[in-house]
C-alpha cells in the first residue's frame, strides 16, 4: 500500500505531529496518509509523544498569587487536613493578600485597557506578523483532541489495510456518479475500509451509506464520508458474521441513513465470491 | 473544579509558558488568559480533570506563539486577538487525554534533555517556538531533509526512553 513516491515524503511524520509543517505541506502530507501504511504508522506512534511535551518544559514553579488570580479563594483540591488547617486558620492573615490581588487585577484591567487601545493604531506590520502566527497556529493545530480522533481513526484503517486477510475490491462508478471510482479493502476479521474519488458533494440532508449485499438482502454497513475534493476515506466496521459480500455498494440516502438502499448507486465492486 | 484543574496542571502549565515566553509576567498572563477562556468556554461543572487540563495546556501553547510572533515584530499585544488564534478543542463522548504523571513528566523532561543536541534543537525550534522546518533550516543552515530527520529520530527516541514505546 505504500506508494511509490514515499520517499518524498520521508521525515514529514514527525514534522507532522508536533505541528511543523505549513497549511500546503500538512494538506500535501495528509493526502500521502491515505494511501501510506507506512507513515500512518509512524504518525500513530508519534502522537503521544507530541502531547508529552507540552508538558516536557523545564518545571518552573508558579508563584502562589497566580492561583489566587485565578481560582480565587477555593481551596486545594488536594484538601488533606493540614492544608485545611493550614487555609482555614490563616484567612484572617490572607485578607491583605486579597487587597492585593483586586489592585492587581485593577492594574491588569488598566493594562488591558491600553491593549484595546493601541489594537486602534496597530501597524500593519503587526497585524500582517499576527495573521501569520494565526496561520501557522491553525496549520499547525496542534489540538489534543483532533489528534487522538485522527490517530484512532489511522489506525483503524492502519489496521485493516495490513490485514493478513485483507482482499482489494475495484470499486466502479454507476449512474449516479459515473465519473467515480475506488476500492474496497476488506478483512473478515478487522473490517473494510472505502478509498474512491471523484465522488460528487453530498446534497443538503443527505449521505452517503455503504452496503454488504449478502443474500438475501443487502446489510448497511456503515457511511461514507466526503471530503471537498470529492474524496472518500472511510472505515467502515460490518458484522462480524458478514462474510465476504457478493458486492459493495455505496448509495445515496437521507441523512440518518436507511434500511434498503435506494436507486442511487454511486459505486458498485463486485467480489470473486 | 477549576480549582482542582489549576492545582493539577498549573506547574506544567507554567513551566510551559515560561519555556515559550521566557517572562514570567508574560507567562503568568497567558496562563491566566487560557484558564479564563477555559472557565468561559467549556462547562467545567462535571468535566474530567485530566481532560481540561490537557485542554489547558493546548491553549497556552497556542497563545504563547501568537504572543511570541507578536513580540518579535512588537513589542505591542493584542489580547482579544491572540482570543481569537486559538480554538477550545471539541471533545467527543469517548475521548479523554490523559496528562502524565508527575514521574513520567520527569522522564519525558529527562529523555528530551539527553537527546542528540541537533534532534533536541530542532524539536523544540518547532514545538516551543512555533517554526517550521524552512525556517528551522534557515535558522540552523541544515538541509530541510536534515532537519526532518533529526525531528523523527528524535521523537522516536523520546518514544521509547520516556514513553515505553517499542
Amino acid at each position: 500500500m505504500t506508494e511509490p513516491s514515499h520517499h518524498s515524503y520521508d521525515g514529514l511524520a514527525g514534522l507532522y505531529a508536533i505541528g511543523g509543517l505549513n497549511r500546503i505541506d500538512r494538506e500535501r502530507f495528509e493526502q500521502h496518509l491515505e494511501t501510506c501504511v507506512v507513515c500512518v504508522a509512524t504518525v500513530t506512534e508519534l502522537l503521544p509523544v507530541a502531547r508529552g511535551l507540552s508538558q516536557a518544559a523545564p518545571t518552573q514553579k508558579p508563584p502562589a498569587s497566580l492561583r489566587l488570580k485565578i481560582v480565587g479563594a477555593e481551596v486545594a483540591s488536594d484538601p488533606r487536613p493540614q492544608r485545611h488547617a493550614r487555609i482555614s486558620s490563616s484567612g484572617g492573615r490572607l485578607a491583605p493578600m486579597y487587597r492585593v490581588v483586586a489592585v492587581m487585577c485593577l492594574i491588569a484591567a488598566a493594562v488591558i485597557g491600553w491593549y484595546a487601545a493601541q489594537h486602534v493604531t496597530r501597524s500593519r506590520q503587526l497585524r500582517e506578523s499576527l495573521d501569520a502566527s494565526v496561520l501557522r497556529i491553525q496549520a499547525a493545530d496542534h489540538d489534543a483532541v483532533t489528534s487522538r480522533q485522527v490517530a484512532r481513526e489511522l489506525r483503524a484503517r492502519a489496521d485493516v489495510l495490513a490485514a493478513p486477510d485483507v482482499a482489494t475490491i475495484n470499486l466502479q462508478g454507476q449512474e449516479a456518479a459515473p465519473d467515480a471510482s475506488g476500492r474496497a479493502f476488506l478483512s473478515r476479521t478487522r473490517g473494510a475500509v472505502l478509498v474512491a474519488s471523484n465522488v460528487p458533494p453530498l446534497p443538503p440532508g443527505q449521505i452517503y451509506q455503504v452496503w454488504f449485499v449478502v443474500p438475501p438482502d443487502p446489510i448497511a454497513v456503515g457511511f461514507a464520508r466526503v471530503d471537498g475534493a470529492g474524496r472518500i476515506f472511510s472505515t467502515v466496521d460490518p458484522p462480524s458474521d458478514t462474510g465476504i459480500p457478493l458486492a459493495i455498494a455505496v448509495t445515496l440516502e437521507p441523512e440518518g441513513g436507511a434500511t434498503d438502499p435506494s436507486d442511487d448507486l454511486l459505486l458498485l465492486g463486485r467480489t470473486d465470491r | 473544579m477549576l480549582a482542582m484543574v489549576y492545582d493539577r496542571v498549573a506547574e506544567p502549565a507554567y513551566s510551559l509558558a515560561i519555556r515559550i515566553l521566557k517572562r514570567p509576567e508574560s507567562a503568568e498572563e497567558i496562563v491566566a488568559a487560557a484558564f479564563e477562556q477555559l472557565n468561559d468556554e467549556v462547562d467545567v461543572s462535571n468535566a474530567d480533570v485530566d481532560h481540561l487540563g490537557a485542554i489547558v495546556l493546548s491553549l497556552i501553547r497556542q497563545r504563547a506563539i501568537v504572543r511570541r510572533n507578536a513580540d518579535a515584530a512588537t513589542s505591542e499585544v493584542d489580547t482579544k486577538r491572540e482570543r481569537t488564534a486559538v480554538e477550545i478543542p471539541k471533545p467527543t463522548s469517548e475521548w479523554r487525554e490523559r496528562l502524565l504523571s508527575p514521574a513520567a513528566r520527569l522522564r519525558l523532561q529527562q529523555s528530551l534533555a539527553q537527546l542528540a543536541s541537533k534532534e533536541r534543537t530542532a524539536i523544540e525550534l518547532v514545538f516551543f517556538e512555533g517554526l517550521t522546518q524552512y525556517e528551522i533550516s534557515d535558522r540552523l543552515t541544515l538541509p530541510i531533509d536534515t532537519i526532518r530527520l533529526n525531528v523523527e529520530h528524535g521523537l522516536r527516541t523520546l518514544a521509547g526512553t520516556a514513553l515505553g514505546q517499542p
